[in-house]
């Protein structure tokens, strides 16, 4: 809505300007200012200082060192290697507990969302600790293998991938349950009765109806959990025994033991670009191809 | 409701003059050119398909949408730019925007505390509003707690208790059903009599619209098409638009034969040759194409015996037929390929036609209405 | 009475469906009640199950001033982080509720950035930033930055509330004699509360947890989360356990307050 467009010709009467609704997408503007600046202050600013650390000086020295030699290439890789494995994991068992949530009666509805929620709410350090608590040498597990004659060696459970994907599943699954239940309850419970009249058995009638309709959700979700997951640092910090190196770690590192700024700004940039781009490839593109 | 509530009479006439509005939104056309000018204590409806600009129009009256050009005055003083707080305009929203967290008092009382009234005056005139409207003993429900027509009804009492100078009705019977539809349609009309409210009220339906109305403007693409009491719309629609939007109509076109003693002669393009009353309004010439409308229960059956003969008359085939209580409708198709709406009178003694049988029905010459000139 | 009602049969599928969910909601629950045994414990680390019953690790938790200071001071960074996500999400969320603007689009899209931003960059460069400024260690910083992460559940979820708000009934009551703002003020926010408390529980739980930002900022002046991420990695003792069965017992108390106040946060986490 331009400005011009109501002083054009005046007819009969006063001629004026849409001053209602200028003066309110004037303020609506004003509204958004003071988050605005802070956002500016405390996010595009010192995001924008990072990077322009990694690139002192006009050399690409830093991206060179990161890119080159294979050691930071090889942790990027395992990166994504556990976002990827976290962010499966979590459809796999994701999705059949948010279509039972969907579609059962609502007192076991409530049940089943306090059983979501209550990890959702408790900190990710709190969780990560438990799971540590379960998990480590003279852990739970291993405490009941050996009680019960099971093993007599302690297994090696912490400290590894597995512990780390565990633990990260355990945090992110909530964000995968979520938009999937919303997609299925949006779903209009007469299709799966209409496709079962027209002679679909419970496989076709999940591969053809219930699947395609919750297309959405599952990008949604998957592009949530695999995002979030590239760049997480306490629960692989913790569970990992810095045995298992995500990225994140190792820009903590190069700033808290070496402070080397220009380095750790090239390493942001590079997993910036990286979450940037996943996110990209998840959200717009196969949202392109569902025709939003 | 010994204590009747009704303001002094005429303290505030609530002469709506809209002169010259239009409002556009992008390209859109909202509103082009409207003028229209609403008596006091007058019950206007606004009616129109949706998209009309019906309910823009009524935005700009009460102040929520702001008018491009034009300007808008009750009783004699302008309102056009006033904030819509100060323009002391009652308005019933189409789902009523009832104050879901407020009791059925306070939504009531809302516009009373908004002009700052002290707090026995309030529930005071509270009540009387809520005793108007038959709601006395639900003053402290919620409205989600009240049926569709109670809600109605407390929506009409906060539109008219601070005594407004106007009251805009915006589709309100849309939400309820058939039954209580007609109901509340004689308790609208009623209570805007016994308080001698100036009403403007939009509706897309053209039945509402005949039984309301004191006059009804007809409206589409942004543009009035006819002001008028429902009898002259219906009888007299001034141009294609209106004879199709409102009731049933057949609308035949044909070539202007001969003009003669305020009739014309018109051949209809299936042959036929038909009386219809000229317009001084509508000049037509002979040689000139014209549309002529004829409203579907005016026709008669000619093969009945008693009936005279008529110069209008339409011969042919039964198409399609349906038994509708009052009468039975017929499709007829001409020889030449016309489709005829026609409705004759149902009832024991009045003959039935089958598809396929020959049918014969005339029409008055005054029944038939020229509404356009080519 | 009911009438008969035909009972469908539970297929095999459902069955499934049920023993799968049973098993995640188990995988879900598990970690978190494992830390009450342990808290009672009264051996000196951790051990399954406990040698004997003990309320000592909750005493070492509120005897000890380091605990106490740090969970003060979380809660300090948390409520200050509360309000002024509050003050400055609602004008925002209203502004592009709203507002017919151009950029609005693009500042509603933007505003997740800082979700999106893995914490670890966010929280260097405002370490960066910070020491520049000299405010590593002081609470109020630390407050400062966990608005930026707050700000984004802040405004999803009041912008979902604002959008299913009916807009009408704002203009009936200006219509009804009410200026903007008091149409604003009678209307819109008393209808939007539980929009608000739910951000406000947002914006607080996202403080009171974080944990990579502190890390950087808050110097010696330690969160609880710090405070307690220093103790896993220095000693192996139930006093994490016991605080962190604190943290759940209170968490699960306020969900069970706020089951009305929690749906708009689901649902606006769900878009």
């Amino acid at each position: 809505m331009s400005l011009s467009s109501g002083a054009s010709r005046p007819r009969l009467g006063t001629a004026r300007k849409q001053a209602g609704g200028f003066a309110f997408a004037f303020g609506g503007l004003a509204l958004t200012l003071p988050a605005l600046l802070l956002l500016l202050g405390l996010f595009a600013l010192p995001l924008g200082r990072l990077f322009a650390l990694s690139f002192a000086g006009g050399s690409l020295e830093w991206y060179e060192k990161a890119l080159t030699g294979g050691l930071y290439t090889t942790i990027l890789l395992r990166t994504f290697e556990i976002a990827a494995i976290v962010t499966a994991c979590c459809l796999l068992i994701g999705y059949p507990v948010a279509f039972l949530l969907a579609t059962t009666t609502p007192t076991w509805r409530a049940i089943g969302f306090a059983f979501v929620m209550l990890p959702l709410w408790t900190s990710v350090l709190v969780r990560t600790y438990a799971w540590m608590v379960l998990l480590g040498r003279n852990g739970i597990i291993n405490r009941l293998l050996i009680d019960t004659g099971l093993m007599d060696q302690p297994l090696p459970l912490l400290n590894s991938k597995m512990a780390v994907v565990l633990g990260m599943v355990h945090v992110m699954l909530p964000f995968m349950i979520l938009p999937i239940y919303s997609a299925v309850t949006r779903i209009d419970p007469d299709l799966e009765k209409a496709a079962r009249g027209l002679g679909a058995s419970t496989l076709r009638v999940v591969t053809t109806i219930y699947l395609p309709l919750t297309l959405r959700g599952i990008v949604a979700g998957v592009t949530l959990v695999f995002v979030v997951s590239l760049g997480f640092y306490i629960t692989p910090a913790l569970l990992g025994g810095g045995k298992v190196l995500m990225f994140a770690m190792v820009i903590e590192q190069q700033v808290r033991e070496f402070l080397a700024w220009n380095f750790a700004g090239a390493l942001s940039v590079i997993l910036l670009v990286v979450t940037l781009l996943a996110f990209g490839v998840l959200n717009q593109g196969v949202a392109r191809r569902l025709g939003d | 409701m010994s204590d009747d509530p009704a303001r002094p009479a005429a303290a505030q006439a609530g002469r709506l003059e809209i002169d010259g509005v239009s409002k556009t939104f992008g390209d859109v056309v909202a509103l082009a050119d409207v003028s229209l000018g609403v008596g006091a204590g007058e019950f206007v409806t606004i009616l129109g398909p949706s998209g009309s600009g019906k309910t823009t129009l009524l935005k700009v009256i009460a102040g929520f949408e702001t008018a491009e050009t034009g300007s808008i005055r009750v009783d004699g003083s302008e309102v056009t730019d006033l904030d819509p707080a100060r323009r002391n305009i009652g308005m019933v929203f189409q789902n009523y925007a009832l104050f879901p967290h407020l009791s059925v008092a306070r939504n009531v009382g809302y516009p009373l505390a908004m002009r700052g009234m002290a707090k026995g005056e309030l529930a005071r005139r509270v009540a009387d509003a809520l005793e108007m409207v038959e709601l006395g003993g639900m003053a402290e429900r919620l409205p989600k707690q009240l049926s569709g027509g109670q809600q109605q009804r407390v929506a009409l009492a906060r539109a008219t208790v601070f005594q407004p100078r106007l009251l805009l009705l915006d589709e309100p019977f849309g939400a309820l059903d058939r039954k209580l539809r007609d109901q509340m349609q004689l308790e609208v009309r009623r209570l805007q009599r016994r308080l001698g409210l100036t009403t403007l009220f939009i509706t897309h339906d053209q039945e509402e619209a005949l039984i309301m109305s004191d006059r009804i403007a007809v409206m589409a693409n942004g543009r009035l098409q006819q002001v008028g009491p429902p009898l002259e719309i219906y009888e007299a629609p001034a141009n294609p638009f209106i004879a199709d939007f409102i009731g049933e109509s057949n609308i035949f076109s044909g070539l202007v034969e001969a003009g003669g003693e305020g009739v014309l002669s018109v051949r209809l393009d299936d042959g036929a040759s038909i009386q219809v009353p000229s317009r001084f309004d509508l000049a037509a010439r002979v040689g000139q194409r014209v549309r002529v409308m004829v409203r579907p229960e005016r026709f008669v059956d000619l093969n009945v015996g008693s009936v005279p003969a008529m110069v209008n008359r339409i011969d042919g085939l039964v198409a399609e037929s349906a038994y509708v209580g009052v009468s039975d409708k017929y499709r007829i198709s001409t020889a030449a390929g016309l489709q005829v709406l026609v409705r004759l009178p149902s009832g024991p003694s009045s003959r039935r036609y089958r598809p396929g049988e020959r049918i014969c029905a005339g029409f008055h010459a005054a029944d038939a209405r020229l509404i356009e000139v080519e | 009475m009911r009438g008969p009602k035909k009972q469908r049969p539970v297929g095999v599928g459902r069955i499934l469906l049920r023993l799968t969910s049973g098993v995640v909601f188990a995988f879900l629950m598990l970690p978190l009640l494992v830390l009450f045994p342990i808290s009672f414990s009264s051996g000196s680390y951790l051990r399954f199950p406990p040698p004997g019953f003990s309320l000592k690790w909750y005493a070492r938790y509120f005897g000890d001033v380091a605990w106490i200071d740090a969970t003060y001071r979380s809660l300090e960074v948390g409520a200050a982080t509360t309000a002024l996500a509050l003050l400055l999400g609602i004008p925002l969320a209203f502004g592009l509720a709203r507002g017919r603007f151009r950029g609005r689009a693009l500042i509603e899209n933007g505003i997740s950035a800082p979700i999106i931003v893995p914490h670890i960059v966010l929280s260097i460069a405002i370490y960066g930033l910070f020491s520049r400024l000299g405010l590593i260690g002081e609470w109020y910083g630390v407050a400062v930055a966990h608005t930026v992460l707050a700000l984004p559940f802040v405004v999803i979820v009041l912008l979902a509330g604002l959008r299913d708000f009916d807009v009408n009934l704002e203009l009936a009551a200006r219509g009804l004699g009410a200026g903007r703002l008091a149409a604003v003020r009678t209307v819109t926010l008393p209808m939007l509360a539980p929009s608000v408390y739910s951000a406000a529980f947002l914006a607080f739980i996202t403080s009171f947890d974080e944990l990579v930002v502190a890390m950087f900022i808050s110097g010696a002046n330690m969160t609880l989360p710090k405070k307690m991420f220093d103790n896993i990695l220095s000693e192996i003792e139930p006093t994490v356990a016991a605080v962190s069965a604190i943290q759940i017992v209170l968490i699960s108390a306020l969900l069970l307050l706020g089951t009305r106040l929690r749906r708009p946060a689901a649902a606006a986490m769900v878009r």
